[in-house]
Parts: C-alpha cells; sequence; structure tokens
C-alpha cells in the first residue's frame, strides 16, 4: 500500500494535472438581436446566478443587459470598492457566451446629501461618477462591450425627485465618456433608455422622451455617446400598430429613431435595453397571455428589419423574489425558474426548436 | 361536651369568604393597568414634514379594482379606503397617482404621506418604511364550484386543477403540485376556458388571483373561494418609517373597520 501511494505521489507530482478549464459556450440563435434584460442584481447566489444565464444561453439570446448600481460597488466610502457580485455577473454571463451590457447609475450615501433617494447626483460629483464608469471599463474591459449611462433620465423619480434637466443629464454624459474613453477606447458609451411618455414640458413628473432625446441632442449630446439606448413598451398595442408622438407604442422606437436622423446622427446605432409587454389580468395596460406571447415573437422578428438596431433586449427575465405586483407579469421565467408559455415559445423562435430538458 | 376552641374568635372568623376576597384583591393588585383608551387618529400627532391638515395618499391609479381613472375621476377600493382614512382625520385628502415605480421614493422624499395603492409587503423595504397591518388578501386561490363542497386545500388531493396558461395562477399551482398532489392542466388559452371547464367538470378548480376570483363569484354564485391561499399576497399601507406613531393609531383604525365590517363591506363594494 505504502509503495503504491508513493508511487502514485511521485507520478502526480512528474506529471500534474491541470485544473480543469470552463470553455465559454456558445450561444445558438437564429436570431441574434434576441436578447433579455437579467434582473440579478439582488440575487446572491452563484448557482442562481449561472443557472439564469444559462436559461438565456438556451433561450436562444445572445444579449443581456445588467444592472450595476455604484453603491453597490462604492457603497461605503469612495476608497472602498466591493467587486465581488460584479466580477461574478460578468464572469458567469460571459462563460455563457452572452454579450453583457451594463447599465450603471444610482449613488450612494456618501455622494449625495442627506434625505434624497439614490437617483440623486449633483454636477459636483459627476466627476466621482465618471470615476466609477471608468473603473467598470477597465476592470471588464474585453468582456463587457457596452457601459448605459443612467436610466430614464427624464423621469423625475429617476432624476432624484428632481425637474428634468437634458443638458444637466448631457453634461452627465460628456463627463462620463471622456472618463471611459481615455482609459478603454473599445467600450461602447450608451446614452440612457428614456422612458416613453407624454408629459409636457413643466410637468413635475418627468418629460417626453423624444422632447427630451432633442433637448439633448441641442445640448452637444452627440458627441458623447457611441450608441442610444432605447425603452419600447408596447402597453395594450400589437409591436406593429402605428407609431404616434402622441401614443406609447412599442413602434415608438421608430420615432427615436427620427429625432436621431434629424440630428444628423443616423450612422449611430441604438439598443432595445428594456420593453415588452405585460400580461397581468390586473394592469390597465396589461393584455392576455396569449397576445403578450404573439408580440413579444413578433417583436424580435421586427429587431432583424431594423439594420440600426443593434440588439433587442426586452424587461425582464426572472426576478430574484415575487414582487406580486403586476410587475411580475414582465417576467419570462418565474422566480423558481419555472420556465413561462412566453420563454419556452422564444426559445421555439429563437433556435428553431424546443431542446430537451437537461441540456448543459 | 362542647368544644372550648369552637369558642376562639379565630373559629369565628369566616376564613373562607375573608381568603377569596383577600386573593381576588391581591391579584388585581398584581394585575397591570388597564390600556389607555386607543385615542382616536386624529389626536395622534403627525410627522413634522407633513403639510398641516392635509393626508397625500400616493397611489397607481392604473390598477383596477383599486385605483382607476373613470372619466378623469380617480376611484377604486384604494381611493375609498383613502377617503374615509382622510374623513377620520378630519384632513382634506389629496391624491397624488404616481407610477408604481415612484411610489416608494416619493414617501420617502415626502412628496407623499402614506401610501395606499394595492401594495404588497416588501421585506426588503421594512426598516425604510412602516407597513400597516393587512387590509385585503390578494394572492393566488382555487375557485371550485360551490356544490361540490371541497372543504380546503386538503379535499383537493389527486384533483386536477386548471389553470390560463402562463398566468401567475398557473405559476403558483406548478409550486403547490407535489405537496397536494394536484394534476395540474394549464393549456387553457384564457381564464374562460379554464371555468368553463370548471363548471363542465373536466377540471376540479381553477388556480386563479384571488382579486379576479372575488369578481367572478360575485357574479356566478355558483362558486367558491377556497382558502388558504395557494400563494398569499396581503394588502398594506405604507407609511414612512419616521412615523411610528401614527402608524399604530392607522393600525387601530384598520383593526376598528375590520371588527365592525367595513373593511368586508368595501371589498364587497368594490371588488365582489
Amino acid at each position: 500500500m505504502i509503495v503504491l501511494a508513493t508511487g502514485h505521489l511521485a507520478r502526480e507530482l512528474a506529471f500534474p494535472r491541470a485544473e480543469p478549464v470552463e470553455t465559454p459556450r456558445v450561444v445558438q440563435t437564429l436570431n441574434p438581436k434576441v436578447g433579455i434584460h437579467t434582473r440579478l442584481t439582488d440575487e446572491g447566489s452563484t448557482e442562481r446566478i449561472t443557472r439564469t444565464y444559462r436559461m438565456v444561453r438556451q433561450m436562444g439570446a445572445a444579449w443581456v443587459v445588467e444592472y450595476l448600481p455604484w453603491p453597490y460597488v462604492q457603497g461605503g466610502t469612495p476608497d472602498d470598492a466591493d467587486w465581488r457580485h460584479a466580477d461574478r455577473l460578468v464572469d458567469r454571463a460571459v462563460m455563457e457566451g452572452l454579450r453583457v451590457v451594463l447599465r450603471i447609475d444610482s449613488v450612494p450615501a456618501w455622494a449625495r446629501p442627506p434625505g434624497t433617494t439614490f437617483k440623486h447626483l449633483d454636477p459636483d460629483q459627476y466627476e466621482a461618477f465618471a470615476g466609477f464608469a471608468a473603473a467598470v471599463a477597465t476592470r471588464y474591459r474585453g468582456r463587457v462591450s457596452h457601459l448605459v449611462v443612467w436610466n430614464e433620465p427624464n423621469l423625475a423619480y429617476e432624476w432624484g425627485q428632481r425637474p428634468v434637466d437634458p443638458v444637466a443629464y448631457t453634461r452627465l454624459l460628456a463627463t462620463t465618456y471622456a472618463a471611459v474613453k481615455r482609459v478603454n477606447p473599445d467600450m461602447r458609451v450608451v446614452a440612457a433608455g428614456l422612458a416613453p411618455t407624454t408629459e409636457p414640458a413643466g410637468s413635475p413628473w418627468g418629460l417626453d422622451d423624444l422632447e427630451y432625446l432633442r433637448a439633448m441632442y441641442r445640448a452637444g449630446a452627440a458627441a458623447h455617446f457611441d450608441a442610444l439606448a432605447i425603452h419600447a413598451y408596447g402597453l395594450t398595442l400589437p409591436p406593429d400598430a402605428p407609431a404616434d408622438a402622441t401614443k406609447i407604442t412599442f413602434s415608438r422606437a421608430l420615432l427615436t429613431r427620427q429625432v436621431m436622423e434629424q440630428f444628423g446622427d443616423g450612422a449611430k446605432p441604438a439598443l432595445i435595453t428594456e420593453g415588452g409587454w405585460n400580461d397581468s389580468p390586473r394592469w390597465t395596460y396589461g393584455v392576455a397571455p396569449a397576445a403578450r406571447i404573439a408580440y413579444t415573437l413578433r417583436a424580435y422578428q421586427l429587431a432583424t428589419e431594423w439594420p440600426w438596431l443593434d440588439a433587442m433586449c426586452l424587461w425582464t427575465f426572472r426576478t430574484p423574489r415575487p414582487n406580486r405586483t403586476y410587475h411580475d407579469n414582465y417576467a419570462f421565467v418565474a422566480p423558481d425558474f419555472t420556465p413561462t408559455p412566453l420563454y419556452l415559445e422564444v426559445q421555439r423562435a429563437a433556435r428553431g426548436f424546443v431542446p430537451p430538458e437537461g441540456e448543459p | 361536651m362542647t368544644d372550648r376552641r369552637s369558642e376562639r374568635w379565630w373559629a369565628r372568623v369566616p376564613w373562607t369568604p375573608l381568603l377569596t376576597v383577600t386573593v381576588v384583591a391581591a391579584v388585581i393588585a398584581l394585575l397591570p393597568p388597564p390600556p389607555p383608551a386607543p385615542l382616536p387618529v386624529a389626536d395622534v400627532q403627525p410627522p413634522h414634514q407633513w403639510q398641516p391638515g392635509v393626508l397625500r395618499v400616493g397611489l397607481d391609479a392604473s390598477y383596477p379594482p383599486f385605483a382607476t381613472r373613470d372619466g378623469g375621476i380617480l376611484t377604486g377600493h384604494d381611493v375609498e379606503l383613502s377617503r374615509r382614512l382622510a374623513a377620520h382625520l378630519g384632513w382634506r385628502l389629496e391624491l397624488v397617482d404616481i407610477p408604481f415605480d415612484g411610489l416608494y421614493d416619493a414617501l420617502r422624499v415626502s412628496r407623499i404621506d402614506v401610501i395606499v395603492s394595492a401594495l404588497p409587503r416588501q421585506e426588503e423595504m421594512i426598516g425604510a418604511v412602516i407597513y400597516s397591518r393587512p387590509y385585503f388578501e390578494a394572492g393566488e386561490v382555487l375557485v371550485v364550484r360551490h356544490i361540490d363542497g371541497y372543504g380546503g386545500l386538503h379535499a383537493l388531493q389527486g384533483r386536477r386543477i386548471g389553470a390560463e396558461m402562463g398566468s401567475l395562477g398557473d405559476q403558483a399551482a406548478r409550486r403547490q403540485v407535489r405537496e397536494h398532489r394536484f394534476t395540474l392542466d394549464s393549456s387553457f388559452t384564457s381564464l374562460d376556458a379554464a371555468l368553463m371547464a370548471l363548471r363542465d367538470g373536466r377540471v376540479d378548480a381553477v388556480a386563479v388571483d384571488r382579486v379576479t376570483a372575488l369578481i367572478r363569484r360575485a357574479a356566478d354564485p355558483a362558486l367558491d373561494i377556497l382558502d388558504p391561499p395557494l400563494d398569499p399576497a396581503p394588502y398594506a399601507i405604507a407609511m414612512p418609517f419616521d412615523a411610528p406613531d401614527f402608524a399604530e393609531s392607522v393600525d387601530r383604525w384598520l383593526d376598528d373597520l375590520d371588527r365592525t365590517g367595513q373593511l368586508t363591506q368595501l371589498r364587497r363594494a368594490h371588488v365582489g
């Protein structure tokens, strides 16, 4: 026995076995523009993070948008940074062969006045925010392709419960763009997706997204982003409902594109980073589950007909826990990972077949 | 011969009743004092940042039957509940229609005073807000035929459950299949189709959200709703974390509404 053990040890020392290397997987899809917004910000389990991204890949989605709140990395002090959760998200997404779009916003308590919300960012902190964005761009070089700067700044509650300010947002965008490009010129800086709304100028709640975008361009925003994020919600209307500036429809994305072209920015691509339909029976703007399936499939097909669109990432893949509000009815997969019929139909359309259970 | 001890003074003392009185008096003395009579809500001082005499209620008016716009007028279960709270306070009511996503932030920065908006308790918000006791039970339930006389979930073991494909009722029922040994059929493309199957006896129950169940039952007394819910989701009022006295008095007011049947009346008037 001793001779055998010694021999075994000698062999291991002479010919050490390499640790198995995980090879990134490849997304199999008939529609390379299919994407989805995951919501793993508050998902602590590596197993569930991995499972989420695996199911995204198995659905036939090549793109994933994820939210990386600044406070979750630098919540304590400006000098501390905890990248563990963010690293896990990026690592697992990349291993599943996904193209990662990270949205960064929110403000740590140390960077805003007491009593303000976590969406309150004052101009004297724009450099600090940009510094965080640059740190993200450095850390995830070659693994994250797009960085979305803020979210729906045309809504008061996304702008710290203050009157919205497209000029201030443009300054934030410019500051962040410069900081990111200094450290990683290949990172695509994406201007924030605006909330589709028809709120008029002077409303305390927000500003019409098309008006807001025009104001951004007039403030010189074109020089400070590489792509535009678009939020495309259909509410109760199908994806082919005609675009109308006075209504919220999925095709409002085409009006957004028109604004880009009107300001000479037609060469720049866009990504839909949120959107879709909701099948809550209680919500005024919900549709029947069967209609939601039909509309979603058509929306992903439309993505292939819009050459200026790089990706269509609908909202939302799964939440870690049920919200028990109509928001649950946006999900493609239940919190317990049960795929909804919507997920299965998108999978069938994106991959041409339904893979067997247990597919790796 | 007379027992001379019986003539001693202690023999003449009525010990039993005396001891009884003594013990009772001691118990009463040791009992905690009765709680003070609950103050009416109007006597409670609201947090300093609130506008005096005004109750600003935040709600999302896209969620009937709790809150919706009918010809521009806000109406619904939670709108009426808010009116009654303001009336009880003796304050003017101001309803603030905010998309659901913005409600908690609006409360945080005091753009509103309370949230009454079909709001389920969220464990992660406890500590940031105070939730009242529940005033409405939502969640997912099983609807059955009244004539079948099922006494509860246990009676449906081994039975067939229908659900609208992809609905939250479908999801809730899937989670319970193993525990209750249901057979689930979620091939129905609409709730009406699932309920038709229930009426025909092709399924024994239908999983659906409780609000829809109440509405359907009100229209069809042949239906019953089984308790407990498959997946409970009680609604509560959210209040600022620095208003514990106000929150406590709202709880007492809700208790009173519940005890006097007014919460049930409100539910029947607006939901079913």
